[in-house]
């Protein structure tokens, strides 16, 4: 068909991986950014002083640098050194938001790691051996899932002394295993039976063998899926807790700079940067896993990808 | 009711007890494992964020012989279901001696009355939507909506109230702050107070629904585009049938099941959100109730709450389970 | 058996399909599904579309009922009925009310062609109450009642669920409503390839019983090509989108002229005696890039250089026979 020579060929690799399903542009930019705000940690304290996100580091209520004092208000006009203005404890909104933005994700990657670590484990083991083991675990998860996990959450850490974020990741990882728990599930008691699977079993490979080698690559795309989905969740369950005041207190995190921020009145004194700047931060985070979700969504099921109506 | 068979019925009122002993077991446990007496502890708490505690002693004293938190763990744990299972939650900490049950009682209404409608608003302008954006004739106008409405369904439903509230009740002044009805006025079946309460309930139930409505038409434009594929959808055309009656009666009524299902599983997060919406707005409802007692350190009348929500909650699962075989015939005919 | 041998003089022509053309529009290229075939339907006669899968006879019924998915397309062509009505050039709002009234479908897979959340009295309720305004109760009932009795369904399944159904019963439910209005014209899909062999002959009689019953005229697509011989007035050979040949059932099975047809009929496993299989792999060319001439010539074994440049028109080589192949005209060598 066309010339074998060595530059066709890359030409034609390049052409494959560009029209490889896993080339889906929301997985890519969702994933993206949110590798961006991960590694915020480590590159944040290079380009702006993180110290700043400590109480009292900064001169108190002043707006960010492009807007006009208000006396009214009661807050002052800003300056280049706060170019995010400050809020009322002395924080400069700028380190803060560098600083709490990758441990709020984090929290949603610990608890969904957690949640999804566990969900494997007893789906599969759901999915395979049946049973009454099946059915336990299946009225089990169910019931957890209709539990108001956000209620629930609220009894335990109000007894909670103070958190770190990997006890509440933790905490949050108790309400999140029942969702993978049940996806996985499905699709492994769907997967048994095909076709695949049965020859597997017939020329005599063991069961972990076919787990993971037969079912396992199948179910990667719903099993990403599923991952950015409870990293949502928990993040969602994370700030809902901090905006309580149920959160970590001592160290700066999204949730509980809004919780203060509210708490202190920030919108009736017209302090929109104090709320503003992290709920920007909250909603491109949520963006991001939203749109890496539906990609894996369209590499898992190619009938969603073209179905422009 | 000749559609629904025993069993299933059955089936579903066990669920319904499960989940609330598990519920109810979960928030028993958990304080238990913190050391030492939890009363002591939440009254040390509270006096140590200086809160006035008066006839703190008696009080101890009271809850003591209430939850006998003398008696073994096992006993406590029967008295305290029987308790649970009597709607009798004791005595609220922070508001002695106000009961848990009537301080709830008294919020109940305000947050029954927002969240149905915001919900059942909600399922029905996004389902709507979402069918519209699936359907081959839709005008332009509409299909420009998914964008927006795909952007707010990421978005936790308090953050929207937030924003709610600054553009519209701070910036524009449209709408009131706080609260659900103007202060100073008497309730009343009239126009006046009913207008009062509408507009105060506007924007927490707006929150609400642009937060869900979002999610419902994704699903639901997911659910038509598959229906659109069936083979019954083709024999409907072939059979000259007008749009509309295609629309309604061969798609939306097929497609819509999967969402009902749905529904039930996402009531446990909306009871959640609702919480943190009625928080933003200072709304008078159970959820306001709820932030008042953390505050407080008043933690039976955090358990109270928790455990109606989970009441609740489960409640709407079982009548939505119990009412989901009316609509899909195939339901009570499949044996498990 | 009733069976009329397709004499066209002196005859109703029902259904009149003149160059029709579908494609479909692939990321891959253009796919030619149907590449303009012709041929007619006489009054109360049974014609037979018989071809391999993938052949494009789905497509072409698809195309005729105007109700090809997208990516596909209808090219071009006509399709006259009745001698007046071109299906292809009406509007929405006309073709609406033709379609059921004048030409139905019954489908391939029944079985998921019921709406699973109607009964079936409703789905055959339905489509009367849309052509024909709204009915008196009584009257309804008797008239849907008649119709299930017509296909041989007990009168218990007017009140039941698709689901609750057989194949085979969900199929006859198609029939009933298919004929419900009487219509011109009704195309059959492979109305019996899902179900097992006895029920396959209980809704093949049914067919056929009531076109004679009815006096309505079918197409039925299948390629089975016993059932056919049972079954069809005239037989209809599709090969790749292109029709090769369209005679009488007996002339078909007894003295088939496309080389295409006959292996076809030698590949029809006979109980009296072992032959090889003569016919053996599938379509052997691009459907994006047709060969210019005969579409059959990488399989014909009687292929001449003719065949490879000019394309065999469909002709007439006696009344109610047509063939498209340039070897017809002189002697078929044995």
């Amino acid at each position: 068909m066309t010339a074998t020579t060595a530059p066709a060929s890359l030409a034609a690799r390049m052409t494959r991986l560009r029209r490889s399903p896993w080339m889906n542009w929301k997985l890519l930019l969702g994933g993206g950014i949110l590798l961006l705000m991960l590694l915020m940690e480590f590159y944040g304290p290079l380009i702006w002083d993180t110290e700043m996100a400590k109480v009292g580091s900064a001169p108190t209520n002043m707006a960010p640098v492009w807007v006009e004092a208000d006396k009214k208000l009661g807050f002052k006009e800003g300056s280049p050194e706060h170019p995010l203005g400050t809020e009322s404890n002395g924080r400069d909104m700028l380190a803060l938001v560098l600083v709490a933005t990758p441990r709020s994700l984090k929290v949603g990657l610990i608890a969904a790691t957690v949640g999804i670590v566990v969900g494997i484990i007893l789906g599969f083991a759901s999915g395979f051996l049946g049973g009454w083991v099946d059915t336990i675990i299946r009225i089990l998860s169910d019931s957890w899932m209709t539990i108001p996990g956000l209620a629930v959450l609220i009894v335990i850490a109000s007894y909670v002394e103070e958190f770190n974020i990997n006890s509440m990741a933790l905490l949050i990882a108790i309400f999140s295993w029942p969702g993978p728990t049940r996806v996985i599930r499905s699709q492994v008691l769907s997967m048994r039976e095909r076709g695949y699977v049965q020859m597997a079993q017939l020329s005599g490979a063991s069961t972990p063998k076919i787990m993971f080698q037969e079912m396992m690559p199948n179910l990667l795309p719903y099993l990403a899926a599923t991952f950015t989905a409870t990293v949502s969740g928990a993040i969602l369950a994370a700030t809902g807790l901090e905006l309580l005041g149920l959160g970590p207190t001592r160290i700066p995190t999204l949730g509980m700079t809004i919780s203060n921020a509210l708490r202190s009145s920030a919108i009736l004194r017209g302090m929109w940067w104090w709320w503003g700047f992290p709920i920007i931060m909250l909603v491109v985070i949520f963006i991001s896993l939203f749109l890496v979700t539906i990609g894996l969504d369209e590499i898992a099921n190619p009938r969603l990808r073209g179905a422009q109506r | 009711m000749k559609n629904l068979s025993a069993s299933y019925v059955l089936k579903r009122l066990g669920m319904f007890f499960l989940t609330v002993w598990l519920g109810a077991t979960i928030i028993f446990i958990v304080p238990r494992l913190a050391p030492g007496d939890p009363v002591q502890a939440m009254v040390g708490r509270m006096l140590a964020e200086g809160t006035n505690v008066e006839n703190a002693q008696e009080m101890v004293d009271v809850y003591r012989e209430r939850f006998g938190l003398n008696d073994s763990l096992p006993v406590q744990y029967v008295k305290y279901l029987y308790n649970m299972a009597t709607f009798d939650s004791g005595y609220s900490l922070a508001f002695f001696p106000a009961k848990v049950d009537d301080l709830i009682r008294r919020r109940l209404p305000w947050t029954l009355g927002l969240l149905s409608i915001a919900l059942i608003l909600s399922f029905i302008i996004g389902n709507t939507v979402g069918a519209l954006l699936a359907w081959r004739r839709t005008p332009r106008w509409l299909n420009a909506l998914l964008p927006f409405t795909l952007t707010f369904t990421s978005i936790p439903a308090y953050m929207v109230g937030i924003l709610l509230l600054f553009f519209f009740a701070f910036s524009l002044d449209w709408f009131p702050f706080a609260g659900n009805y103007d202060k100073g006025m008497t309730p009343g079946w009239n126009l006046e107070f009913i207008w009062s309460v509408i507009r105060h309930g506007f924007l927490p139930a707006l929150a609400i629904i642009m937060v869900s409505m979002g999610r419902w038409a994704l699903g639901m434009r997911g659910m038509m585009i598959t229906t659109d594929g069936e083979d019954y959808m083709i024999l409907a055309d072939a059979k000259g049938l007008r749009s509309g009656r295609i629309f309604w009666r061969y798609g939306i009524r097929n497609a819509i099941l999967p969402q009902v299902t749905a529904f039930a599983v996402a009531l446990g997060a909306l009871a959640g959100g609702s919480v943190l919406v009625e928080i933003i707005f200072t709304y008078p409802g159970v959820g306001q109730l709820l932030y008042q007692a953390i505050l407080n350190s008043d933690f039976t009348l955090i358990q109270g709450i928790v455990f109606y929500v989970i009441v609740g909650v489960s409640l709407a699962v079982l009548i939505l389970d119990l009412t989901y075989p009316l609509i899909d015939p195939r339901i009570t005919y499949h044996r498990n | 058996m009733n069976r009329n041998d397709g004499n066209d003089a002196g005859r109703q022509i029902a259904l009149d399909v003149r160059d029709l053309r579908v494609h479909y529009h692939t990321p891959e290229g253009e796919v030619i599904a149907v590449n303009g075939i012709s041929f007619q339907v006489m009054r109360g006669e049974l014609l037979g579309l018989v071809g391999e899968s993938g052949c494009g006879k789905t497509t072409a019924a698809m195309g005729i009922l105007r109700l090809v998915q997208p990516p596909g397309r209808i090219m071009g062509g006509q399709v006259i009925l009745k001698d007046k009505i071109d299906i292809l050039a009406l509007d929405k709002e006309e073709l609406r009310r033709i379609r059921w009234t004048e030409i139905s479908l019954i489908p391939q897979g029944a079985m998921n062609s019921l709406n699973p959340t109607m009964k079936v009295k409703d789905q055959i309720k339905d489509v009367i109450e849309t052509h024909e305004g709204r009915q008196p109760k009584q009257a309804l009932k008797e008239r849907i009642l008649d119709l299930l009795a017509m296909v041989g369904l007990p009168s218990r399944t007017y009140d039941m669920y698709p689901h609750e159904l057989s194949g085979g019963m969900k199929q006859r439910v198609c029939i009933a409503m298919g004929i419900a209005l009487d219509p011109t014209l009704v195309i059959a899909d492979e109305p019996t390839s899902a179900l097992d062999v006895i029920v396959q002959r209980v809704v093949a009689q049914t067919l056929l019983d009531i076109k004679n019953r009815m006096g309505v005229s079918m197409i039925m697509i299948g390629h089975d090509m016993g059932l056919m011989a049972q079954m069809a007035d005239r037989i209809a050979v599709m090969y790749a989108g292109n029709l090769v040949e369209v005679a009488s059932t007996r002339t078909v099975l007894k003295n088939p002229q496309h080389p295409y047809t006959q292996l076809l009929i030698e590949s029809i496993p006979s109980i009296k005696e072992r032959k090889p299989l003569k016919l053996t792999e599938g379509l052997t060319h691009d459907l994006r890039n047709p060969p210019p001439g005969c579409i059959f010539q990488f399989r014909c074994p009687w292929v001449q250089d003719i065949c490879r440049v000019q394309k065999p028109p469909l002709k007439a080589i006696s009344p109610g026979n047509h063939v498209a192949c340039h070897l017809v005209e002189k002697e078929m060598p044995a």
